[in-house]
């Protein structure tokens, strides 16, 4: 057995909306910890953080226009994997969910463990799971697919038109420099035409937006997939799509487990018999 | 109070999620929160929020990576290849 180095690392979430999602164990683990690292999508939710432990570093200053995302996310682990080999007890903050389109929390675990430290992901309210209680949507109903907008454009991916379709990051769709924080009309003009091979062009779409702080509202705004070209995104929106066609029955399958209950109905009569 | 505390405490009252103007008003007195804050929270200012609270950097969203960095296409204008057909309802938008 490989002894357990004195080091430690725990990554966790807080949820979308200051004060309402966070919880004790995280709150416990933010004050306990000798170095917290934050990396937030609000400057007073941030600032909530700081104050609950006195060594609380920003990652934000990693992050520079102009500079790929890939260069700045491999900066923030090594930042946050240097203080753990100091054998501190470090704590990551990141706001929603810390395994959730986040790729730092995952990086950062996946090396401490194998260099030997202690590491842990504390699951947080993701903006999805915001988004299925404010557009009551229940995924389970007709089924939901989803993908970042930008690996939806660049790769080929299928859409089920009976199922919501979810695109992340849709105010960056399109960015290929991964250096960018905002795209603007002309990549989605693309994004319209490619969703546009599935959905009709005056199809209802949904702009979502959950409140960081709780005083804000959420923003659900309707638009025609047309419209989206030049509407206003920020970097919290959300793109949600409707259904626009209804489910169609597999009938093969169907055949099939019919005659599996009606072999199953033959066998059990046979028995009583 | 400071205004991280003061937004804390309201992010755990469920009376103020669906209170009207004026009863949220009556709610924020009652539990000691400064006039200056008060009215900043109630017109949902965002920016007097940020500048009370002494915020002066812009923040940057997580954005994450549409793939693992050697699989992200080039954008090296190169023609697309042969089992890609060009979009012939490309200028589907730019005509309408």
């Amino acid at each position: 057995m490989t002894q357990q180095l004195q080091g430690s690392i725990v990554c966790l979430g807080i949820g979308i909306t200051l004060g309402s999602h966070i919880t004790q164990l995280a709150k416990n683990h933010i004050t306990q910890a000798d170095v917290v690292f934050v990396l937030v999508s609000d400057g007073i939710v941030e600032q909530w953080i700081c104050e609950m432990n006195d060594d609380t570093r920003s990652l934000q200053p990693f992050y520079q226009e102009g500079i790929s995302r890939a260069i700045s996310y491999n900066n923030m682990v090594n930042a946050i994997l240097t203080e753990v080999q100091k054998n501190k007890k470090v704590v990551g903050v990141f706001y929603g969910h810390p395994g959730v389109f986040a790729c730092v929390p995952h990086l950062v675990i996946k090396q401490a463990k194998e260099d030997g430290y202690y590491a842990l992901m504390e699951a947080g309210i993701s903006a999805e799971d915001c988004l299925y209680a404010d557009l009551n949507i229940d995924p389970g109903e007709c089924g939901c697919t989803q993908f970042e907008a930008s690996q939806f454009m660049l790769f080929k991916r299928k859409i089920d038109p009976s199922a919501y379709l979810i695109l992340w990051q849709i105010s960056i769709a399109g960015d290929t420099s991964l250096a960018k924080f905002s795209t603007g009309a002309k990549q989605r003009i693309i994004l319209v035409e490619l969703l546009a091979q599935t959905y009709p062009l005056d199809h209802n779409i949904i702009i979502y937006e959950a409140p960081t702080l709780p005083i804000n509202s959420m923003r659900k705004e309707t638009i025609t997939l047309k419209e989206l070209v030049n509407a206003t995104l920020n970097q919290q929106s959300t793109l949600v799509i409707p259904p626009s066609e209804k489910m169609v029955t597999n009938k093969k399958v169907l055949r099939q487990l019919s005659e599996i209950t009606n072999k199953n109905k033959v066998i059990h009569l046979c028995e009583i018999n | 109070m400071n205004i991280t505390d003061s937004m804390e405490c309201i992010g755990q009252q469920p009376s103020l999620k669906k209170a009207a103007a004026s009863h949220a008003e009556k709610i924020l007195t009652q539990q000691l929160i400064p006039a200056i804050l008060q009215k900043a929270l109630l017109s949902n200012d965002k920016i007097a929020l940020e500048k009370l609270a002494g915020i002066k950097k812009d923040i940057v969203c997580f954005i994450a990576s549409p793939a693992k960095e050697g699989e992200i296409p080039k954008d090296d204008n190169k023609t697309p290849e042969e089992d890609e057909p060009l979009h012939e309802e490309a200028t589907l938008l730019r005509v309408s």
